[in-house]
């Protein structure tokens, strides 16, 4: 007979979400923590080293973060909260390209380089997530750094959200030197979430929201592979939340947005990494799944939502001459039947990407005087905890990191 | 009906008059030969509509003609929203990238807003064809390339056509991108949210335009 453990046996009998909780409510107000560093545990995968989407090898994530001013609007000087968040999928990804793929669940946003997605199927630039006005800026920055040859055939991918409620978006604060800082400063390790980057100025739920990443490990045949998901989360409303399946939302109805004139239900930008050897189609189809793991926090797309998601590859680099010239290249690939544990790896990490941008950013104040509160975290795990959905908090190695 | 403004370094195409009432055109586009170059992909594939000029620029530009549009957008409303002007529909062409003015956004601010007409580059860069069928006005405008991987095509006509047939319309072009855009029905904000009752062609009258489409596009 296998051993039982006191904590396999109280996970089973579903009494280990009573065992932590006078623990995590005891976090003070102001400390940001992530999700399942509190005991908030997403789905039944493991994450891995950093639960973030710099767990796949050669990923690598950097932020510019620019916030200055306070007070009333005035167009081209401020109060600014916006930023740029750069994804390396590889650093060497102007000459080793990487199979991708795309879904557009609600296509009221931009993202670049869909159509390059779409007819070519590979990556072939870092990816930038800013707000909606600085798009044109990062893509020419991006431009500039490519290979003098490659400007004209290469479409940078350049993801938007829309942070007018707190940022200058109309000043276009963002610049070419700001685009390369964050590429300079792209590391792999922990991920700097909440009001950070691209993320600086985002509404979530209600909430403030941001940059949120996440990490799952999974056995496809016979294989471990990581994916990996980082969002740019400034979508929903309050009503909508849900952690974990919990109604968190329905139950914090106060700490709304001030001014509370506006239902912002705007947009999100999901980024997935594998390490998989994945053909575009595969990585099509992981894109899809990003939508599920959205909707297990509550989202339905809104109207006025950008909700853009791009799945890329490193376990097929493809070399660029050979992409482009001669005879042809070969390329790893799963079977099918492998598929379902990564697609379960996907919906998961988004999910919990969503949840720790929501968990990791801070209150914040901009343009005229707007504020947005960040989820109460104590409070938040007290509702966790009633509905019994709080579990043992993870150990310390998780990739929580200061913006 | 497609007003050309040209520059050493953009043409555009304006649907209508600068900075009219919140409205859009609905539009579809096709892309062939791995063609890739378009910015404003999402919204018009989402709801089927444009409410900006249409930029056709070099392709190593797009970045920069995509900000030019951008402070389109927010001169005509701060929010920017899908009938004012966002996003910046984008097209790049297969040209060499000129030398650019320092000036060069203003004056295609200018030459858009039209405070200062824009002086009209050496060669031209595109044709025009137009005819009316019945009481259908059409309008093919065509940006020559070295081959079909390299031209682009805008088909646009007074007709009230909806984007199912306006997909149809780009289906019969071979160029690398196509875009249709019908003004026969103006999508506009209607009060208290009612419905906007919106025109649409018969298969009968369709069929003429395309005939006459194909026959410009032959």
């Amino acid at each position: 007979m296998l051993p039982l453990t006191r904590r396999a046996f109280l996970e089973l009998t579903g009494l280990a979400a009573l065992r932590w909780p006078v623990q995590a409510a005891r976090l003070p107000s102001n400390e940001r923590r992530r999700a399942r560093d509190l005991g908030v545990r997403i789905g039944r995968h493991a994450p891995g080293k950093w639960n973030a989407i710099t767990d796949v090898p050669d990923v690598e994530v950097g932020h510019v973060t620019l916030i200055e001013g306070r007070g009333a609007l005035e167009v081209g000087k401020g109060p600014i909260r916006t930023g740029v968040t750069a994804i390396w999928p590889q650093r060497s990804i102007h000459t080793r390209y990487l199979p991708c793929g795309i879904d557009v669940p609600n296509g009221n946003g931009e993202m670049s380089g869909l159509l390059q997605a779409r007819n070519l199927g590979v990556l072939c630039s870092p990816i930038c997530l800013t707000n909606t006005s600085n798009v044109g800026i990062v893509y020419d920055a991006l431009i500039d750094l490519l290979p003098h040859d490659a400007a004209a055939a290469v479409v940078p991918i350049v993801g938007e959200t829309w942070d007018a409620f707190l940022n200058d978006i109309e000043g276009r604060h963002v610049h070419a030197e700001h685009v390369r800082q964050a590429l300079d400063a792209a590391r792999s390790g922990p991920v700097a979430e909440g009001c950070v980057g691209g993320g600086t100025g985002m509404t979530c739920y209600d909430f403030k929201g941001g940059i949120g990443t996440a990490s799952r490990q999974v056995t496809s045949g016979a294989t471990a592979y990581t994916v990996g998901a980082l969002v740019q989360a400034n979508h929903g409303v309050r009503e909508q939340l849900r952690i974990d399946g919990v109604p968190v939302g329905e139950e914090i109805a106060d700490l709304r947005p001030v001014p509370d004139d506006v239902s912002y239900v705007n947009s999100i930008l999901m980024i997935l990494a594998t390490d998989a050897p994945l053909l575009s189609h595969d990585l099509d189809r992981i894109a899809r799944r990003a939508v599920h793991g959205l909707a297990k926090t509550g989202s339905v797309s809104g109207n006025s939502s950008g909700d853009i998601a791009l799945a890329f590859s490193t376990g097929n680099p493809i070399e660029r001459d050979a992409f482009w010239n001669g005879d042809g290249y070969a390329l790893g690939g799963i079977q099918q039947s492998d598929m379902q544990p990564l697609f379960e790896a996907a919906a998961e990490a988004v999910e919990e990407a969503v949840i720790n941008a929501l968990f990791m950013a801070t209150d914040m104040d901009g343009c005229d005087d707007h504020r947005v509160y960040a989820l109460p975290i104590p409070r938040t795990l007290e509702i966790m905890r009633r509905h019994r959905r709080l579990f043992a908090p993870a150990p310390a190695s998780s990739g929580s990191v200061d913006a | 009906m497609l007003e050309p403004i040209r520059l050493a370094f953009c043409d555009v195409l304006m649907t209508e008059a600068w900075n009219p009432p919140a409205g859009r055109w609905f539009a579809a586009f096709r892309a062939r030969h791995g063609f890739r170059w378009l910015l404003g992909q999402a919204v018009l594939e989402e709801f089927g509509t444009v409410s900006s000029p249409l930029f056709f620029a070099p392709r190593a530009l797009l970045g920069k003609i995509y900000d030019a549009g951008i402070s389109l957008g927010h001169r005509r409303d701060h929010e920017m929203e899908l009938d004012l002007g966002w996003p910046p529909l984008c097209v790049g062409l297969d040209r060499p990238v000129p030398d650019l003015p320092a000036d060069w956004q203003q004056q295609l601010l200018d030459a858009i807003t039209g405070s200062t007409p824009a002086a009209p580059p050496p060669t031209p860069e595109f044709s025009v064809q137009g005819c009316t069928v019945d009481r259908d006005e059409l309008e093919v405008v065509r940006f020559d390339g070295p081959d079909a991987a390299g031209c682009a095509t805008v088909i646009a006509t007074t007709a009230p056509l909806v984007p199912q047939q306006l997909r149809r319309l780009c289906d019969l072009d071979a160029c690398a991108f196509t875009i249709a855009i019908a003004t026969g029905n103006r999508v506009t904000r209607q009060p208290e949210g009612r419905p906007q009752m919106i025109a649409v062609a018969s298969e009968q009258r369709f069929a003429r335009i395309a005939k006459a489409a194909q026959d410009f596009l032959a």
